[in-house]
């Protein structure tokens, strides 16, 4: 115990000081009243993201600027993170800044399908950074994704997407490559796992079990009834390693014809979490709130371990989203709080601050 | 030598027609640090010549193309030289001409070439897939099955339990062949009828299907055969196509490398214009040549240009935007051979300003003594020697560190006579000088006299460098003389102490005053030199704003400076630490072999010990003494004169290459 304190003191003072920044109850109320763009983000420039806001333009930018500008936010975070955490548990929060870098490698595959040019390509990518060693400037060189995927040789999306090239070839759409991308990334997370000692394996992999589950199901209703892909296709693009949901469960659950069954083969305390859920859209932000009440208890415990780090990271990623969901039905002349059920914020009355 | 080279700025004025000639000649005289005009004021009123971007283009389709085909006729790269002068206006023509030409010669032959390796390499992949399969596999009876499915194909090994899922409301029968790489080759099967859901399943499980061609039937084992004895007859053909090949490769391959020659000079003449002012119908080339060599580039120059160039020579010292310094002055270094392969390292730190010392002779010797007094051993330095030689004639671009490690060898040779070791075998050799286990205290002293030359070599660098860059103001504070004056009495204080054992009253008196007064000139050396050297007035200098900041500055500085010198003479005991390393290392080496002769016995595992001992010292210990040394050089030595910050002198081609490269 004195051992793990003292690895994890300044690691779990970083946490707290970052975590005392996120946005409070009054903001959110605040910023869901704003009725246009440029209030919404004068009010954010008043904040943390004060920096990563002053390079976006002034006037009414695009949705994409904004969202890449408050990610930057975020990955700030993971950068001071990294500096503080000891080196076993590095490898996990490695893990979860690879599911941007997944986003980053995606971008750079529809940008070759669609013969974007490179200052558009750049213009939607993640400015990861230094907490990333994706060869990004090779990837932008390659003419085609069979290249990108050479380039991406010493990473861990390389046998995944190795694998995922006769599909491309044979579909004729980057669909395969896309989802091998997002597998790699999810994958390696129950793969870092193994690399922490006993205590911080056992707490990260509540969490990071739960990451996934949901991410299948967030997945599933995409697949199944967004884009309409057969029940047989969709079990195969499932993460493993999920807490709740194994293969039979999601087997079953990309079997149910609508809703109602698929809320009926759902495992508890997942079914109690959405079963007000009346359509598809609904199931996500309920599991986010869920998902928050874990992500807030996880402070209220033994602080000295890894799943603080991840938690708190978590948490920053669900602000950001859901602020980029604001910005962006601002920016359709929306308003807020209209959204306010298809949104996932910290607020008093539903989530225990 | 201690000097950079002298250089001199050249404005060259020639006709348009000769333009290329001279360029050609420039391009051939290498030594030649181009400006850009369009940096220059002349350049910013626009007198600055355009290149012509679609010859360029045209140059670089026929680099490409002629790379292609010195690949397909397998011609290695050899330097040729080139007769005439290329101008690529006029030679665009010719080489498009005899491309032409042997395109037409070699293309049937290319394109047989291509189709029979395709042909090959689609062979061999048909093998391999096939090779995937158990050999008493009967296609025959699976194609005919009328009710039900079959696919062969990879599926991702960590997929097999989802698709087993996927598959669960259907009939179905996996058959797990085999694994490839992290994939397994399974044979699926089921019933026509649930066909498209099996696709479906599988195109989600990333399944790379083994289409086996419509020719293929019967047992796999038969068809690897066939396979085998097609593929036989393709490589017979391959064999026949290269005996074409080689008497086009003899009748081409000059051809074709002066070609390309010909093609990158007339690049680097067309780039090269970026550089250049145009006046008229006149071209202006200005930029650094070595002085010495000023009059062999107008004689060049004159040859090649029939006397139609006027070319000026302007002494740096003459042109006020050097002395301004808003012109900075590239930096040729002119080491002798041996030692400029140290230029590396030194490069590594800084390049010297103009006037600074050069200080790579005092890197290289100092470099080469402390690593052959800390790795000291007649073998390993033949080991280091033969490295050392193997990079110098194989890898060309390593060349310089070939000889570095040819040149530590040497050096690790003699200190290894001196200190009789071969292979850490003292009783082979006899020593010379001393063995270093055997008198440490000696070696200690000699590592602080080491350290007290190299830094008071340090400090009288400095000097000339601040007399050469008129830094006069230096020569007052603690890096500079006073500093120096200071060091060497305490220096040579100690050194009496510790020869003797005692110091004269009247010394430690003398001592004192002169410590008192050099103290005081260091703390006041800021208000000293506005009074000595700017003659400003007194009072001026006393109500100076900032007066007692500068000599409180100063006196923390005096402090810093005193305990550095001591702390990085005090550095250098570790030639002494780590030549004992070296030979402690030896002693464990030897005791390890001693034990594992003990346990298995007989006197091969004895040597086989020592031989990886010795390995594990070179390659390790190797590594250590030289950042070691390199650490002394830099942190003690260099910090001591060298502040570096002068800017490269860039050769013709490098400096359009660099200038390529960034737009």
């Amino acid at each position: 115990m004195i051992l793990r304190a003292l690895k994890y003191s300044f690691a779990q003072a970083k946490v707290r000081a970052l975590k005392s920044r996120l946005l409070t109850a009054e903001d959110w109320l605040l910023l869901l009243k704003r009725d246009n763009l440029g209030d919404f983000l004068q009010y954010l420039s008043g904040t943390e993201y004060s920096e990563a806001l002053s390079h976006v333009p002034k006037g009414e930018p695009e949705p994409e600027v904004i969202s890449l500008a408050l990610h930057d936010d975020l990955f700030r975070d993971y950068a001071k993170l990294f500096r503080a955490v000891p080196v076993k548990g590095l490898s996990i929060l490695k893990s979860l800044i690879a599911r941007y870098e997944a986003e980053n490698i995606k971008t750079v595959f529809r940008s070759l399908f669609r013969r974007k040019t490179l200052p558009e390509m750049r213009h939607f990518l993640y400015h990861l950074g230094p907490v990333s060693r994706l060869p990004l400037a090779e990837m932008l060189r390659a003419e085609t994704p069979e290249h990108v995927v050479e380039h991406l040789r010493l990473t861990l999306f390389y046998r995944s997407l190795l694998h995922a090239l006769p599909q491309w070839k044979a579909q004729g759409r980057i669909f395969p490559l896309e989802v091998a991308v997002d597998m790699a990334a999810f994958e390696n997370l129950a793969a870092a796992l193994r690399s922490l000692g006993t205590r911080d394996r056992k707490g990260a992999e509540i969490l990071i079990g739960e990451l996934i589950d949901f991410e299948n199901l967030r997945w599933l209703a995409r697949f199944r009834h967004y884009y309409d892909l057969p029940a047989e296709e969709s079990i195969n693009y499932m993460l493993s390693g999920g807490r709740r949901l194994g293969i039979r469960d999601l087997g079953a659950l990309a079997r149910s014809p609508n809703l109602g069954p698929f809320l009926e083969a759902l495992p508890q305390p997942y079914r109690a979490a959405v079963k007000e859920a009346r359509d598809w859209p609904e199931i996500q932000p309920l599991l986010d709130q869920w998902f928050l009440l874990r992500l807030y208890r996880v402070f209220r415990k033994d602080p000295f371990q890894i799943r603080l780090q991840i938690s708190y990271l978590l948490l920053k990623e669900i602000e950001v989203k859901t602020l980029v969901s604001l910005a962006s039905a601002l920016s359709i002349g929306e308003s807020p709080q209209e959204y306010v059920g298809l949104m996932s914020m910290p607020m008093p009355g539903e989530v225990r601050v | 030598m201690f000097s950079s080279e002298k250089l001199t700025r050249v404005s060259i004025q020639v006709p348009e027609e000769f333009v290329s000639a001279a360029t050609a000649a420039l391009a051939r005289f290498r030594l030649l640090h181009l400006i850009r005009i369009q940096e220059t004021p002349l350049g910013h009123l626009g007198y600055v010549a355009k290149t012509d971007r679609n010859l360029l283009q045209e140059f670089d389709g026929f680099f490409k193309e002629i790379k292609v085909l010195l690949d397909a006729l397998g011609v290695q790269p050899e330097p040729v030289v080139l007769e005439a002068t290329v101008i690529p206006e006029k030679d665009v023509f010719k080489v498009r001409e005899t491309l032409e030409a042997i395109r037409e010669e070699t293309a049937p032959l290319v394109q047989e070439m291509r189709t029979a390796e395709q042909a090959l390499h689609e062979k061999k992949a048909l093998k391999e897939k096939f090779s995937l399969l158990p050999k008493d596999l009967d296609l025959s009876r699976l194609s005919g099955c009328r009710f039900v499915n079959w696919m062969i194909g990879l599926v991702p090994t960590r997929g097999l339990e989802k698709l087993e899922e996927s598959l669960s409301e259907v009939h179905h029968a996996f058959i797990h062949i085999g694994d490839l790489e992290q994939r397994a080759v399974i044979l699926v099967v089921g019933l026509s009828k649930d066909r498209s859901v099996f696709e479906r399943a599988l195109k989600g499980a990333f399944f790379d299907r083994v289409d086996i061609p419509e020719p293929y039937s019967g047992l796999v084992g038969d068809t690897l055969q066939d396979l085998d004895s097609q593929l036989a007859e393709l490589v017979e053909k391959n064999e026949q196509l290269s005996l074409a090949k080689a008497s086009l490769k003899k009748k081409f391959a000059l051809e074709l490398l002066l070609l390309k020659e010909k093609t990158i000079a007339a690049r680097q003449i067309l780039a090269a214009r970026e550089f250049f002012g145009k006046i008229d119908q006149g071209y202006l080339i200005t930029g650094w040549i070595p002085d010495r060599l000023f009059d062999t580039l107008k004689e060049e120059l004159g040859k090649v240009t029939e006397g139609q160039v006027i070319i000026e020579r302007v002494d740096p010292e003459d042109t006020k935007e050097v002395r301004g310094g808003v012109i900075r002055m590239p930096i040729l270094l002119n080491n002798p051979l041996l030692i400029s392969p140290f230029e590396r390292l030194t490069g590594l730190y800084g390049t010297p300003r103009y006037r600074e010392v050069d200080p790579t002779l005092f890197f290289a010797l100092s470099f080469l003594l402390m690593f052959g007094m800390m790795f000291g051993d007649i073998g390993h330095g033949a080991v280091l020697f033969s490295l050392g030689y193997v990079i110098f004639r194989r890898f060309y671009r390593y060349m310089d560190y070939g000889i570095i490690l040819m040149e530590c060898g040497v050096v690790s040779a003699l200190f290894g006579l001196l200190y009789g070791s071969l292979f850490g075998m003292e009783d082979i050799v006899p020593a010379l000088w001393f063995r270093p286990l055997s008198d440490i205290s000696y070696f200690v002293k000699i590592a602080l006299i080491i350290g007290i030359a190299l830094v008071s070599l340090g400090l009288a660098l400095n000097l000339v460098n601040a007399v050469r860059l008129k830094e006069y103001e230096d020569l007052l504070s603690a890096g500079g003389l006073a500093g120096a004056l200071f060091y060497w009495m305490l220096v040579g204080l100690g050194v009496k102490y510790f020869l003797t054992g005692r110091l004269a009253p009247n010394e430690i008196s003398l001592f004192a005053w002169a410590a008192v007064v050099l103290a005081l000139v260091i703390v006041l050396h800021r208000p000293l030199h506005r009074l000595l050297f700017k003659k400003e007035p007194l009072k001026r200098v006393l109500k100076r704003q900032g007066f007692f900041t500068d000599v409180v500055e100063s006196f923390v500085e005096f402090l810093d400076d005193l305990i550095r010198y001591l702390s990085n003479t005090i550095s250098f005991i570790r030639i002494a630490a780590f030549a004992l390393a070296h030979a402690a290392l030896f002693i464990a080496v030897f005791a390890m072999a001693d034990v594992v002769a003990h346990e298995k016995g007989g006197g091969f595992t004895y040597w086989l010990v020592v031989a990886v001992g010795n390995m594990a010292i070179i390659a390790l210990e190797g590594l250590v003494v030289s950042i070691q040394v390199v650490r002394l050089e830099y942190y003690e030595f260099f910090s001591k004169f060298f502040k570096g910050g002068g800017d490269k002198f860039m050769t013709f081609e490098r400096g359009i290459d660099s200038r390529e490269r960034s737009s």
